[in-house]
């Protein structure tokens, strides 16, 4: 029965009936010949408006190619290093650590703790905040440096309850663009599970955005205490700490809120 | 029809329907990469994996949209039914499309770490309890799974393996794994800031799928009520029409009080009555039309013959058959329905009706 060659025609698209294996009746072929574009140019045009309205990201970036700093790395709560100031940075920099991947640098860090090491990476910066991520040797042991360096002293600047949201410090900074939200997530926690350094980012009224580095009460890693919280407005009391260029926040995870 | 299963029947109309598929999805992408950005006026690019993640994820939520508009859309209008007639191609596309914004989402967000990727979608974020935090993802792996599942199972030789209504009941999983689609966007997407337009084009989405079903329910409702077989005096027969309501070649459909339908064709100057269900996948036979001498399904084209209710060899579909007699221009349907294939002579229609 499927080798008619024409179609059921009837009189205009209406009256025509189609049968698949038959030939498209043509006033039928005609109408979906209008029809079909329509509708297609309809999903087309709602796709461009989810293309074109997609948010910024933010100017987050790696900046290469690979050098070397010096200076001393602080393992708690996070691996960050401590560089011997320039004339750029005269009160030297605090980078936090980071290689390739979803992952921290104890293992690499650990060996070296509270000596004076070369560090071989990359910076990943954004805005006025940048970190370091590892490349070729990593850390090794440096010489002596040649006056008297030491890791700053922690200045407590007292209790503060805060609200934003809890990132991981990589992905935040640009190495993915964007790299904090909802849709985000889980992959912010697997790099806090990975031991990527966790921060809190923050807002000011007038859009001003701080980093702080988290720890817990002691000052350690908090990071298994708060994945449930990652990417989500949340507001935590504790304990804000300046050490040299860096702010650590010591936080009670009790005192976690969602917003 | 269906005398041996090979993988795919091709014709001419089905061939065009998946070249505009596939075109279709082409453009939509090359649009959203190359043409979007054209208009996007921050100079900070985002990460050209979550742009493909967008896109694909976009792509296939507009898709299974459209899929679930075309039923109600031709029950509506009927220039539409060419549209339904290889609607499984759309779906079998539409989860390839899915897969491969999953295939991104996992590589990326769930990548570069020791843990699986798969793994990691289903144990990462495990906060069930939560509303913003719910772990949106296991809606999409959810949908995908349905979507998966359905794709498998679109062929025919799943259809009669599973009988037409296993196989449909499992088919209308397709709304579970939109409503799963939805929820995903909502959970996820939309609670990123992903912005107001985005919102409302998701919105109209859904808002266009319940509104068209809602009107085609209607309509259908209405006709039923409409056309209602009434009961007479010599019971069992039912009033099923006058003989000048049903065109020559085509059929009524007759609502019978136990929910069932029944469709009358008339041929020539005969008169027949089926099941309105097609063996198929229950398409409504009474919409159709007689071709070549047999009743024909506006969905697929299967064919029963109006006497027997049978496919002529070498097909083997049979559907039930009811008896009808005349009482001058009244048509009279007995509303028990025979076994699938029981020879009915046929009415004839005198010349005077
Ligand atoms: C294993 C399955 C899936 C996973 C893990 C998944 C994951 C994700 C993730 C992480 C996002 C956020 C992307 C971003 O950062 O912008 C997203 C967005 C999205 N997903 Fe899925 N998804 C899955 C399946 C699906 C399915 C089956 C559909 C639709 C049929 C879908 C539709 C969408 C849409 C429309 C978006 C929003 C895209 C945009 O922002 O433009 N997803 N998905
Ligand atoms: S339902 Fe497919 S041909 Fe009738």
């Amino acid at each position: 029965m499927a080798d008619k060659s024409t179609g059921t025609e009837g009189r205009g698209s209406r009256n025509a009936f189609f049968v698949g294996y038959l030939k498209m009746p043509r006033a039928l072929g005609l109408f979906l010949s209008y029809a079909v574009p329509m509708i297609a140019a309809a999903a087309l045009g709602a796709g461009l408006v989810m293309a074109t309205t997609q948010p910024d990201p933010g100017a987050g970036r790696y900046q290469g190619p690979a050098t070397t700093l010096t200076g001393i790395i602080e393992m708690e709560p996070h691996p960050v290093l401590y560089t011997v100031p320039d004339d750029d940075h005269p009160q030297g920099r605090a980078l936090a650590l980071t290689r390739f991947g979803k992952n921290g640098v104890v293992p690499q860090a650990a060996p070296l703790a509270g000596q004076f090491v070369d560090v071989t990476g990359v910076y990943l910066i954004r805005d006025e905040f940048a970190m370091f991520e590892l490349r070729r040797t990593g850390i090794v042991a440096a010489e002596a440096p040649p006056d008297a360096f030491a890791l700053p002293e922690p200045e407590d600047l007292g209790e503060f309850t805060l609200s934003g949201e809890i990132v991981d410090s990589k992905c935040c900074l640009g190495s993915m663009r964007p790299g904090v939200g909802k849709p985000h997530m889980a992959c912010a926690q697997l790099c806090l599970i990975g031991g990527v350094p966790a921060m809190f980012q923050i807002m000011d009224e007038a859009g001003e955005e701080t980093l702080l580095l988290l720890a817990d009460a002691e000052g350690r890693d908090v990071s298994s205490q708060i994945l449930d919280y990652v990417s989500l407005g949340v507001e935590m009391t504790g304990q804000v700490e300046r050490r040299g260029p860096m702010l650590v926040f010591r936080i009670d995870p009790e005192t976690i809120r969602v917003l | 029809m269906s005398v041996s299963y090979r993988p795919v029947m091709w014709n001419r109309n089905k061939l065009i329907y998946d070249a505009v598929l596939v075109l279709g999805v082409a453009v939509y992408l090359l649009a959203f990469f190359q043409l979007a950005p054209l208009w996007i006026d921050h100079t900070s690019s985002t990460t050209p994996n979550i742009v493909r993640m967008r896109a694909f994820g976009s792509c296939a939520i507009l898709m299974l949209t459209l899929i679930l508009c075309i039923g109600p859309l031709a029950r509506l209008d009927r220039r539409f039914l060419p549209l339904l007639y290889n609607r499984r191609h759309f779906g079998v596309l539409c989860f390839i499309v899915a897969l491969t914004h999953a295939r991104e989402v996992a590589a990326f967000y769930h990548g570069f770490s020791p843990t699986d990727p798969w793994v990691s979608i289903l144990g990462t974020n495990t906060a069930y309890g939560s509303f913003l935090g719910f772990p949106f993802e296991i809606l999409g792996l959810t949908a995908l799974v349905i979507l998966f599942v359905m794709a498998v199972t679109s062929h025919d030789f799943w259809l009669s393996f599973l009988t037409p209504r296993v196989w449909k009941a499992l088919h209308m999983g397709v709304y579970l794994a939109y409503g799963a689609a939805v929820m995903h966007v909502v959970l996820g997407a939309m609670q990123g800031d992903r912005g107001i337009a985005f919102a409302v084009v998701v919105a109209l989405c859904f808002g266009l799928v319940i509104g068209l079903h809602v009107a085609a329910g209607r309509r259908e409702w209405a006709k039923d009520r409409a056309g209602a077989a009434a009961p007479t005096d010599d019971a069992p027969w039912v009033q099923a029409g006058r003989v000048a309501d049903v065109p020559v070649d085509r059929g009524i459909v007759v609502p019978l009080a136990g929910g069932e339908r029944v469709a009358i064709f008339r041929y020539g100057d005969k008169l027949s009555a089926l099941s309105n269900l097609c063996a198929h996948q229950n398409g409504p036979l009474g919409e159709g039309r007689i071709v070549d001498g047999c009743v024909t399904c506006p969905w697929h084209g299967f064919q029963y013959r109006p006497e027997d209710g049978c496919s002529p060899p070498p097909f083997t579909e049979k559907v039930p058959t009811y008896r009808l007699k005349l009482d001058g221009d009244r048509i009279l349907l007995d509303p028990r329905a025979l076994p699938a294939g029981t020879p009915v002579d046929p009415v004839h229609v005198p010349e005077s009706v």
